[in-house]
């Protein structure tokens, strides 16, 4: 799963998503992606599936591109624990997603398989996404 | 060929504020300004440039601009220097619109379309279209949408770079003719992710969070 290599700052504060990603939101490098339409934080783990789900439904041919990297460290208290006693336990990584950021990127593959890939892996994810392809 | 027409009156209030009301009104903020022009704010007419637009690459339009507060002069040849555009909804938020003379040279990106299927494909391979857009210098008369350029005969590994494409006449590429704008590469089989790499990234986690668990006890 994707994580850093090293961080300036161990423990960072959870902090709050507002406006739209300008951006990160045009397709760049392929033909179709996948573009977020509301905010949220996609873990390493949904990073992860979504790329497997694409992977196998292209089954072969066809270039990914990961547009998104789980730089923000999320902590979590253990089960049945009172309420102080500082932070809790590191739980994982996330990216911060805003709407319109572009999540996927899909090449090489036709524009059927390329939304079914993608429907599949909206489906590994906790916000709205949306199918993009280029005009040209 | 005639140009097509735009219609846009002088704007004098500035702001997000009046730009949010000229939106919701149908209207689209914009700037026009030019080499010898002034800068000026004006308005245009969202479906207006709707219809100008659709299914073109923005920056390959040359269109007249009607400034309507001053009748007198005679309309404005311009082009689309910049078009903001929302991330989500993929509306158009605010256009600059530059002034160009004909007799003048003008440098523009066109978009590079690959037609046909490579022989490279056809065998497993698959076709990077690495440059998407060529800048190149031309009279505004030279201006064309797209340039086609056929990648039929392209075989795995094999390469089109810039002094390949056929350019038409009157278009002179500014960038390093020997840059890539398209390969066909091996296809690379997917890999199941070792289950070691898997261990180690999660080893490191349990590290941060011991070392997180050390310095709450002290």
């Amino acid at each position: 799963m994707l994580s850093p290599k090293k961080v300036k700052h161990r423990v960072i504060q959870k902090g709050r998503m507002r406006g739209k990603a300008y951006r990160g939101s045009d397709i760049a490098f392929g033909d179709y992606g996948l573009q977020a339409t509301e905010c949220g934080f996609m873990s390493a783990r949904q990073i992860e599936a979504g790329r497997i789900a694409i992977t196998r439904s292209v089954k072969r041919g066809g270039k990914i591109w990961i547009r998104v990297f789980p730089d923000k460290p999320v902590f979590k208290k253990p089960a049945e624990t009172r309420m102080g006693k500082g932070k809790g336990n590191l739980e994982g990584w996330v990216a911060v997603i805003k709407p319109g950021r572009i999540l996927y990127e899909l090449e090489g593959v036709d524009s059927d398989t390329a939304r079914e890939s993608f429907r599949l892996a909206g489906h590994k994810l906790s916000f709205a996404t949306k199918f993009l392809s280029r005009s040209f | 060929m005639e140009n097509e027409q735009i219609n846009s009156e002088v704007r004098d209030k500035t702001g997000k504020g009046e730009a949010r009301r000229l939106r919701e009104s149908g209207q689209i903020p914009a700037i026009f300004y030019g080499p010898k022009a002034a800068p000026t704010m004006i308005s245009l007419n969202y479906s207006e440039l709707e219809k100008v637009l659709r299914g073109k690459s923005a920056e390959n339009i040359i269109f007249d601009l009607n400034i309507n507060s001053d009748k007198k002069t005679k309309p404005k040849t311009v082009m689309i220097k910049e078009l903001q555009i929302d991330p989500v909804t993929r509306n158009f938020l605010h256009v600059d619109l530059y002034e160009i003379a004909l007799g003048e040279a003008i440098e523009v990106n066109i978009p590079a379309v690959l037609i046909n299927t490579p022989i490279g494909v056809t065998n497993g391979g698959i076709l990077q279209h690495t440059i998407r857009e060529l800048s190149v210098s031309l009279l505004p008369k030279d201006l064309v949408e797209k340039i086609e350029i056929d990648v039929s005969n392209l075989d795995i590994g094999e390469t089109i770079h810039i002094r390949d494409v056929p350019f038409p006449p009157g278009l002179t590429p500014t960038e390093d003719e020997g840059l890539t704008v398209a390969t066909v590469v091996a296809p690379t089989v997917e890999k199941e992710v070792e289950e070691v790499e898997e261990e180690e990234v999660v080893a490191e986690e349990e590290d941060v969070s011991k070392k997180a668990g050390e310095k709450e006890e002290s």
